[in-house]
C-alpha cells in the first residue's frame, strides 16, 4: 500500500509541475494573441475603454458595425459579443467592463426567444483561461459546478479545449476575427439558395419564460443602467423570421417600459427579414446586412440620445 | 453515480481504503461492506430503485436453494418460471412496456382500426438490464446443475450488486465471479496497480474520446435535414469509434475497478474494429453479452446442432432480441436483425468461397458493413435511419462539415491515439506503453494520458451510452 501511495504521489506531483509550466506558456499565448476570440475577450475584459460596447451572442458579433456607430455619433464603439454565447457570458463580460470603466452607451443584443431557454452556463466555460486573474467573473463561473473553482486550480483544465482557437492566430492570421475591426466579425457573402425562402414564418412561441435567464438579464440591464450607461436592447432581424409576439420580446416590452429602457425590435423589420442580400446564413447579416441594419438603429438611438440630453 | 464524475473520484478513495483498512481481516464483513457501499453507488441515482435489485436478489437466491433440494424436473422448471417470470416481469414492465403498447396500437392503425394506446410515465432503472441478466443466469445455471447455489447470502447479494459491473456489466457468470466472494481478498500491489492503469485507459477512451466525437456526431445526426452524405458517412464512422470507446471504456473503468479490490471481471471488448469476420466481431464486442446470448438464447433454440436453415433462422432470431435487448426502439431491433443477417450471409455464403481476400481489406469491409448497422442503432426512428442511408450512398456532397474545427481536429487526435493503442495491442503487444517492460515508459504514458484527460477530455459529466440498456 505504502508503495501505491508513493508512486501516485510522484504521479500527482509531475503531472501538476507539467500543468503548471503549460499554464505559464498557455497563459503567454492568450495574452500575446495576435487576434481572435481570445485577443478579443482579454481586451474586453482588461483594456476595453470605448464610449459605446455591444454585447450579443453570434448575432451581436456579426449583425452591429461599430465603424458605423463611430462615425454616426462620433464615439469609439467596441464590439465585445461572442458566437454561442448567452447570459451568463454577457453577465461575466458586464462584470469586466464596469469593473474597470462605465461605458456612455451599452447595446444589448436579446434574441426573440432568449429568456425561454437555458442560460448557456456551460457555453461561459470559454471564459475559463481568465478565471484566475479576474475574480469578477468568478461567481458567474462557479455556477457551472460546485467544484469549479477547485477545477479552475489546474491550468490544463482552464485550457482545456482551448489549444486550436488559442495558438492558430499565431499561424493564419484574422480567420477568427481581425484585431482592426473591433470586435465585429464581418461576413462576406449572399445566403445559400438551400436557405431561401418565399414566406415568412411568424414564431408564436409559448414555451414559458425561464426564471434563471429572466433574473440574471434584469440584473445585467438593471446594473447598467444603475452605474450611469445609455442602455438600448434590441432584438436583431433573422431571415424570414417575423418575431413580435413571442414571450421574450411581450417581456422586454414590459422591462422596458417599466424602466424606461429602449428596446429596439427589429425582429419584425420586414424590409430587412424578407430580402436575403442583407443576410449570410437564416440567423447573421451579412456585411451589407450588418451595415444597413447598424445605421437604421443608430437612426433610432440618436433622437433618443438627444432627448435624454 | 457515474464513473465519470467528481462523486464517484471522492466515492471510489474513501472506499478503496476502508476496505482494505477497516474490513479486510473478516470475511463477511468484507462482504457486507461492499453490498453497503454497492447500494450507496446505486442509489446515489435513485435510492428507490434500489428494492428491485434487493427483490431480484432475494427471489434467486431463493429460488436458487429451494431448487438444489428438489430433484423433480418438473418442480424445478417451476421454480425457474418463477425467477424467469419476477426477473423478466420488471425488466418488461420498465423498458418495453410503452414500446410494445406504442408498437401494439400501431400495428392496429395501420389496418384500419384505430385503438387508445395508453402509455406510462415510467422511468428506466438505470442497470436493469444488466443485473437482470446476470441474476438470470445463476438461476438457469442451477437449473441446468451447472453449478452449485450458494447458501452464503452475503456472497450472493454482494454478487448481483456488486458496484464496479453493477449497471453497466460487463455481465458476469456466477460461476466465474460468485467463488470470488468466498475467500478473504488479500492486498496486492500488481493488482491494484494494473487495476488502475486500466481505470485510466478506459476514463481516456470515455472522456477524451467517445465524449469527443459525441459532439461531433449530435451535431450531424441531431440535425439530418441539413447535411449531406459525406458528412453523415463521418459522423457515422465517428459513432462507430464513439460506441466503442464509451462502452468499452466503461467496461475496462469496471474491470480495473474490481481489481483494485481484488476481482477479477471477464473481458468484454477486444479490440473489435480488428475483425475479419462478423463471427470474430462478435467474439470481440461486448463478449459478456454475447456469450449470454449464445448460452441462453441460440443453444436452447437448437444452435448450429439443426438443419442448415434452422440454424440461419436461429443465429437471426438471437441477435434480433439482441438488439431489442439494447433498447425498446425498432431501431434496435433493425440493428440486431441486421446483425443476425450479416452473419448469415457470412455462414451461409461467404464461408465457402475460395477467393483470397487480402486481410486488411476483410478488416476494412467488416467495419464498413458494421458502420451500416450502426445508423440505425444511432438514428431515432427507421426512417431517420434509411434517409440517413439514402443520403450517404445517393447524395455524397461535395462539402463535408466541420462543425467546431477545434473539436474535429482533437477528436482526429483522439482516434489516432487510440487506434495506434490497439494497434499495438493486436499487432505489437510487446510495444505496449501502459504495460511496458520500461518503467520510464509506463510513467510516461501515465503521466501523458493525464495531461490529455485533462487539457483535452470533455468534462460535461455525459452519462454512458449503456446505462440507457
Amino acid at each position: 500500500m505504502v508503495t501505491i501511495i508513493k508512486k501516485l504521489a510522484v504521479i500527482a506531483v509531475c503531472f501538476l509541475i507539467i500543468d503548471q509550466a503549460a499554464g505559464l506558456f498557455l497563459d503567454l499565448c492568450r495574452d500575446q494573441s495576435p487576434d481572435g476570440r481570445y485577443y478579443k475577450t482579454k481586451h474586453s475584459l482588461e483594456t476595453s475603454d470605448e464610449d459605446v460596447v455591444i454585447i450579443g451572442s453570434s448575432r451581436g458579433e456579426m449583425n452591429y458595425n461599430p465603424f458605423v456607430i463611430e462615425d454616426s455619433l462620433k464615439v469609439t464603439a467596441w464590439n465585445a459579443s461572442r458566437g454561442g454565447q448567452g447570459l451568463p457570458y454577457f453577465h461575466a463580460i458586464q462584470n469586466g467592463i464596469l469593473n474597470r470603466y462605465v461605458p456612455k452607451i451599452v447595446i444589448l443584443n436579446i434574441e426573440g426567444s432568449m429568456l425561454e431557454h437555458r442560460r448557456f452556463l456551460a457555453e461561459a466555460g470559454f471564459l475559463r483561461p481568465f478565471y484566475q486573474g479576474h475574480p469578477e467573473i468568478q461567481p458567474i463561473l462557479n455556477e457551472i459546478s460546485y467544484f469549479e473553482k477547485f477545477y479552475n486550480r489546474l491550468r490544463l483544465f482552464s485550457y482545456n479545449s482551448s489549444y486550436y482557437y488559442l495558438l492558430r492566430p499565431y499561424l493564419i492570421k484574422g480567420l477568427d476575427g481581425r484585431r482592426e475591426d473591433k470586435g465585429w466579425k464581418p461576413r462576406d457573402g449572399r445566403i445559400h439558395e438551400i436557405f431561401l425562402r418565399d414566406t415568412t414564418e411568424i414564431v408564436k412561441d409559448t414555451e414559458p419564460l425561464n426564471e434563471g435567464a429572466v433574473a440574471e438579464f434584469e440584473h445585467i440591464a438593471k446594473t447598467f443602467k444603475e452605474k450611469g450607461s445609455r442602455l438600448f436592447i434590441v432584438v436583431s432581424p433573422n431571415y424570414q423570421i417575423y418575431e413580435d409576439n413571442t414571450p421574450t420580446i411581450n417581456y422586454l416590452r414590459n422591462f422596458a417600459k417599466s424602466n424606461q429602457i429602449p428596446l429596439l425590435i427589429h425582429s419584425n423589420d420586414t424590409t430587412m427579414i424578407r430580402n436575403p442580400d442583407f443576410f449570410i446564413d437564416p440567423d447573421h447579416l451579412n456585411r451589407q446586412g450588418s451595415t444597413y441594419f447598424t445605421k437604421k438603429l443608430i437612426g433610432e438611438i440618436r433622437p433618443l440620445l438627444t432627448a435624454s440630453l | 453515480m457515474l464513473f465519470n464524475s467528481i462523486d464517484f473520484a471522492i466515492f471510489l478513495p474513501i472506499v478503496f481504503v476502508l476496505y482494505w483498512f477497516v474490513t479486510n481481516r473478516n470475511l463477511k464483513l468484507q462482504n457486507a461492506f461492499l453490498i453497503l457501499v454497492s447500494y450507496i453507488f446505486y442509489g446515489w441515482w435513485d435510492w428507490r430503485f434500489l428494492s428491485l435489485i434487493a427483490f431480484s436478489s432475494v427471489v434467486d437466491f431463493l429460488v436458487g436453494l429451494k431448487m438444489s433440494d428438489l430433484e423433480d424436473p418438473v418442480k424445478r422448471k417451476r421454480l425457474l418460471w418463477v425467477s424467469l417470470i419476477i426477473n423478466l416481469g420488471f425488466l418488461g414492465f420498465f423498458k418495453y412496456f410503452n414500446f410494445f403498447t406504442e408498437s401494439f396500437a400501431e400495428a392496429f392503425s395501420f389496418f384500419g382500426s384505430e385503438i387508445n394506446a395508453r402509455t406510462l410515465n415510467i422511468v428506466l432503472p438505470v442497470g436493469i438490464s444488466f443485473y437482470t441478466f446476470q441474476t438470470l443466469s445463476y438461476t438457469i445455471d442451477i437449473y441446468r446443475k451447472n453449478i452449485e447455489p450458494t447458501r452464503d447470502a452475503l456472497a450472493f447479494f454482494a454478487f448481483v450488486s456488486f458496484f464496479p459491473q453493477l449497471v453497466a456489466g460487463p455481465i458476469e457468470r456466477a460461476a466465474h465471479l460468485l467463488p470470488q466472494f468466498y475467500y478473504l481478498k488479500k492486498f496486492s500491489y500488481d493488482e491494484v496497480s494494473y487495476g488502475l492503469k486500466k481505470m485510466l485507459w478506459g476514463l481516456f477512451m470515455k472522456v477524451a474520446v467517445a465524449d469527443r466525437l459525441a459532439i461531433y456526431v449530435e451535431t450531424i445526426y441531431g440535425h439530418s435535414d441539413l447535411h449531406t452524405g459525406i458528412s453523415f458517412a463521418v459522423a457515422t464512422i465517428f459513432f462507430a469509434v464513439q460506441i466503442y470507446c464509451d462502452f468499452a471504456g466503461y467496461s475496462l473503468i469496471a474491470i480495473g475497478c474490481a481489481q483494485m479490490f481484488g476481482f477479477d471481471l471477464m473481458e468484454n471488448f477486444r479490440r473489435p474494429y480488428f475483425s475479419a469476420t462478423f463471427k470474430e466481431f462478435w467474439s470481440r464486442w461486448h463478449i459478456s453479452l454475447s456469450t449470454w446470448f449464445r448460452d441462453y438464447v441460440y443453444i436452447p433454440l437448437g444452435g448450429n446442432r439443426v438443419s442448415k436453415a434452422r440454424n440461419y433462422l436461429n443465429l437471426f432470431v438471437t441477435f434480433t432480441i439482441s438488439g431489442l435487448w439494447h433498447g425498446a426502439n425498432w431501431t434496435f431491433v433493425a440493428w440486431g436483425a441486421l446483425h443476425g443477417a450479416f452473419q448469415c450471409v457470412e455462414k451461409g455464403f461467404l464461408d465457402g468461397l475460395r477467393i483470397k481476400v487480402p486481410h486488411v481489406l476483410k478488416v476494412a469491409l467488416i467495419f464498413l458493413f458494421t458502420c451500416v448497422a450502426w445508423v440505425f442503432f444511432r438514428a431515432v426512428n427507421i426512417g431517420q435511419a434509411m434517409y440517413i442511408l439514402q443520403t450517404i450512398f445517393t447524395r455524397p456532397g461535395s462539402s463535408l462539415y466541420f462543425g467546431d474545427k477545434g473539436m474535429f481536429a482533437f477528436s482526429i487526435l483522439g482516434m489516432g491515439i487510440l487506434f495506434a493503442n490497439d494497434y499495438v495491442q493486436e499487432y505489437r503487444p510487446k510495444f505496449r506503453l501502459l504495460h511496458n517492460p520500461y518503467p520510464a515508459v509506463r510513467f510516461a504514458t501515465i503521466v501523458f494520458l493525464l495531461v490529455y484527460i485533462v487539457g483535452l477530455g470533455v468534462f460535461d459529466g455525459s452519462q454512458f451510452i449503456y446505462f440507457q440498456f
